[in-house]
């Protein structure tokens, strides 16, 4: 079994209409709450519109650990290839092929990522009046909250049919305008709402509530279709060292590995999220050093430049993923631990938290050493404890 | 050309008659439980036979019906005098007068009272124990050769039968055609799981037919809790957990605990799994109720421990010693489940259970092989090929029926290879080829030595994808044309 829905009948009736029943030649911007299915419209959408004698399609996502994750709803639960996972990129891969096909140099390095983003956009804007290569038959971009104008504009260029799935409240990069500038850079839009969900368990989803607004205007609790296990559970769990917090996620990390080990061989993932770099390779070393996680945990990232020895593939054998609250987004994993959670929470927005807190499926372990960061205290509080 | 059944109870020269074909002036129209073979007198032998309208065809015979020490003679006589008939019950049914009372028609029904998905899992557990094999890899020959698909199907067709009487029936005709001789025990790995499995058996068939559990009466909360479970199931009670733990509390107070389990989170039900299995570990018991209750209260906390998911993966690991785990929580995620043509057990589930639930038809030849009775009779250790008799002619399985009905499917020579032990016959096959070579052949005997070992892997390869590809290739390059070969009467050049 595939956690993504290849049959028809797995998909609701607002799902398969967005799939099937959309006009092939119009631009369309699919909206909805953390899973709602946007991301499985946006690829089965696009497997339909390849079936339309318009093969020419590519489907973008923002980063290596979403486009991965998206490669694995490339193949039917008996593993049969129903989409080219090699169609499936990130958008800076993408413009970075646009600059390699025609022959120009990448722009310099910049200490700050937006703006190199930003850069590598606009240098790209010049290529399609010189190019020989055709235009896309369509191009599909998951997680369009985080597009830049310049990123629109030249996704424009390449295609007359653009076709978006995003929601505001996922929006992880503060530069960016979210869906507004989708909004405005591409005319003749069509918006389409998700109201169902799918993922979250009650729980998760009352916390989530507490964050921010779902951008269906209702709460994610009511239009919440979970059928997963039960009851969620929310812990948080501190204050405690590093160390500590480390020692209480593995011991968790153990029960779960053993309790959602069918689940897992479905292909859940458990998640563990940290703020730096840094930490990934520091919580990834702890658990190596664990007898019973040893070999089972995998830091998802990007690949950099002339990086052969590491593949970012999503692989079964290694459930448990280790990775950065940008690395987390558009991803979903059965239990998600978010450790050392009040680091950086000065750059933190409550789009962030809304992100992270939504990765979760059924179970959310917070670490914090000192104490929980304002938005996230302000959402869940254990409940039937003793008040003296 | 339509055709009626009649049935008629003859003598012994009438029955030659019969069985050739011939008809015969005692025929009477075929009603269900037909005086006329509620008592076959002694000598005598029932038969219900189809007759077309056209007298110029033959009569077809389709089943005898006789007490059962009669089938002996029976069988024996048609083997020595019309050997060309023989077996008889690879072609006719044959039945006990008693039996063949309770056949209300010529299609006679299986039936499980809803909980054939139960027994399914029961058999694709065992299965899956006795060839530890993952699910994705079993094959559905596996599991019809079962002793719990024995059970089952017997249950099914013939209600109330002795587990014990039936167990020794399967074990008669596993020696008989998988090889094992007399003097070897049941290998060690199926004699475990037996003994696991037995009180499960027992269990399931008295929930099943509403009676008390055969042998064992201690077992009772145990049938009563699955009953109260299936009950809750059936009028989807939340609270099921509580419905199965209280009969068993009588003889496990810790399943008062299950109550408070249903609530918890995956990772809070996993500790209480954790509890139960050490509980199992230091019950001094090695059987009893208290025992296969524990086991019972596992197996169904691995089915809700992700929160209402199952997590058969956690039984896993204790599958070895404890391969009750295994078979009561394969039963329990049936137990209320009444669709069973889903993809449940990687789709196993729907072909054990239509093999369980297929209606016997006494108006068509049987499907098996032969009975085991007349197997018996006819099998001669002494000759070269102990079988020879039989006239099996599948290469590698025969379908026998331990019981009317209940065919299971016995490999061939299978235990022989298992187990590395080969019959005389084919050892002194074996000698005389190593004899031949000077017995200087170290790799021809190393590769008799490993063979046992490789076969499952062979056979599993040429039945896959590319093993069917290279086959087809080979074929293919067979058929290409070549130079023209010399004729054999063409003169030498």
């Amino acid at each position: 079994m595939s956690l993504w829905w290849a049959r028809r009948e797995q998909l609701d009736k607002y799902q398969l209409n967005l799939i099937e029943n959309l006009p092939l030649r119009q631009n369309h911007l699919v909206l909805g709450p953390p899973g709602s299915g946007k991301s499985n419209v946006l690829l089965r959408r696009a497997q339909f519109v390849r079936g339309q004698e318009m093969p020419n399609v590519l489907v973008m996502t923002f980063t290596r650990p979403l486009t991965e994750f998206v490669k694995t709803g490339c193949l039917d639960a008996q593993g049969r290839e129903i989409f080219p996972p090699n169609c499936v990129t990130t958008l800076e891969s993408w413009l970075r092929s646009l600059y390699a096909r025609h022959r120009h140099d990448l722009p310099g390095e910049q200490a700050n990522l937006q703006e190199w983003k930003k850069q590598l956009a606009t240098g790209a804007l010049v290529f399609r009046e010189e190019s020989h290569f055709p235009l896309y038959d369509a191009l599909f971009v998951d997680e369009a909250q985080d597009l830049l104008p310049e990123e629109i504009e030249v996704l424009k260029q390449w295609t007359p049919v653009l076709f978006f799935a995003g929601d505001d409240r996922q929006r992880i990069f503060a530069s960016a305008d979210g869906l507004e500038a989708v909004r405005h850079g591409v005319p003749g839009l069509r918006e389409h709402v998700l109201p169902f969900h799918y993922r979250l368990a009650p729980q998760i989803c009352r916390m989530a509530d507490r964050i921010l607004v779902a951008g269906t205007g209702r709460s994610l609790e009511s239009t919440s279709h979970y059928e997963g296990p039960r009851p969620g559970r929310i812990c948080a769990n501190g204050p405690l060292t590093q160390q500590q917090q480390l020692e209480r996620a593995a011991a968790r990390l153990r029960e779960q590995i053993r309790v959602y080990g069918d689940l897992i061989r479905q292909g859940d993932r458990l998640g563990v999220v940290v703020a730096w770099k840094d930490h990934r390779e520091a919580v990834l070393e702890y658990f190596e050093a664990d007898p019973e996680l040893r070999g089972r945990s995998k830091i998802i990232r990007a690949r950099k430049v002339d990086e052969d020895a590491y593949d970012p593939c999503f692989d079964r054998d290694t459930p448990i993923c280790v990775l950065t609250v940008q690395g987390c987004k558009g991803l979903e994993f059965r239990a998600l631990h978010w450790l050392f959670c009040e680091e950086l929470s000065q750059h933190h927005n409550d789009e962030h938290y809304y992100t992270v807190v939504t990765r979760a499926k059924t179970s959310l372990d917070l670490y914090y050493t000192s104490g929980l960061p304002e938005a996230l205290a302000r959402a869940w509080a254990p409940t039937g404890e003793d008040l003296w | 050309m339509s055709s009626e059944f009649l049935v008629a109870v003859v003598d012994d020269n009438e029955l030659s008659d019969l069985l050739a074909g011939h008809r015969t002036r005692y025929g009477r129209r075929f009603s269900p439980g037909a005086a006329e073979v509620a008592f076959v007198p002694a000598g005598c032998t029932g038969v219900v036979f189809r007759q077309w309208s056209e007298p110029i065809e033959p009569v077809q015979p389709l089943v005898l019906i006789a007490p059962e020490e009669a089938f002996r003679r029976l069988c024996g006589r048609f083997a020595q005098l019309r050997s060309d008939l023989s077996p008889l019950t690879a072609w006719c049914h044959l039945v006990t007068p008693e039996r063949f009372q309770s056949v209300n028609s010529l299609t006679h029904d299986a039936e499980l009272r809803g909980s054939q998905a139960a027994w399914a899992g029961l058999v694709v557990a065992e299965a899956v124990l006795l060839s530890d094999r993952p699910l994705a890899n079993l094959r559905i020959s596996a599991c019809l050769a079962t002793q719990g698909f024995a059970i089952a199907r017997a249950t099914a067709l013939w209600g109330s039968v002795s587990m014990s009487d039936l167990i020794d029936r399967f074990d008669a005709a596993s020696r008989m055609f998988r090889g094992l001789r007399g003097s070897q025990r049941t290998p060690t790995r199926a004699a475990q799981v037996r003994a696991a499995l037995q009180p499960i058996w027992a269990c399931v068939a008295a929930a099943t037919l509403g009676a008390p559990v055969a042998g064992c009466i201690d077992l009772q909360p145990v049938v009563d809790g699955l009953r109260a479970l299936e009950h809750a199931r059936s009028v989807k009670y939340a609270e099921e957990a509580e419905s199965l733990a209280n009969p068993l509390l009588r003889i496990v107070p810790e399943a008062s605990e299950l109550a408070v389990v249903s609530k918890l989170a995956p990772e809070g039900r996993l500790r209480f799994f954790d509890f139960l299995m050490q509980r199992l570990r230091s019950s001094e018991e090695r059987d009893g109720p208290r025992r296969c209750a524990l086991a019972l209260l596992a197996g169904y906390t691995a089915t809700i421990a992700a929160g209402g998911a199952p997590s058969l993966s956690l039984v896993e690991s204790s599958t070895s010693r404890w391969p009750e785990i295994t078979a009561w929580a394969y039963v329990v995620g049936g137990i209320g489940e009444r669709v069973t043509w889903t993809s449940s057990f990687d789709g196993l589930g729907r072909l054990v259970s239509r093999e369980m639930m297929r209606p016997l038809r006494f108006d068509e030849p049987p499907t098996c092989d032969c009975a085991l009775d007349e197997a018996l009779l006819l099998a001669d250790p002494e000759l070269k090929d102990p079988l020879v008799h039989l006239r099996i002619k599948q290469a590698r399985v025969a379908t026998v029926a331990l019981m009317p009905g209940v065919n299971v499917a016995f490999g061939i020579g299978e235990l022989v290879a298992q187990e590395g032990v080969r019959p005389e016959s084919t050892q002194r096959e074996a000698e005389a080829a190593t004899a031949g070579r000077g017995g200087h052949d170290i790799l021809a005997a190393l590769a008799d030595a490993v063979w046992p070992y490789l076969r499952q892997r062979v056979e599993d390869w040429a039945t896959s994808a590319r093993g069917r590809e290279w086959e087809f290739r080979a074929n293919r390059d067979k058929r290409r044309p070549g130079p023209q070969p010399r004729l054999p009467l063409d003169p030498k050049p």
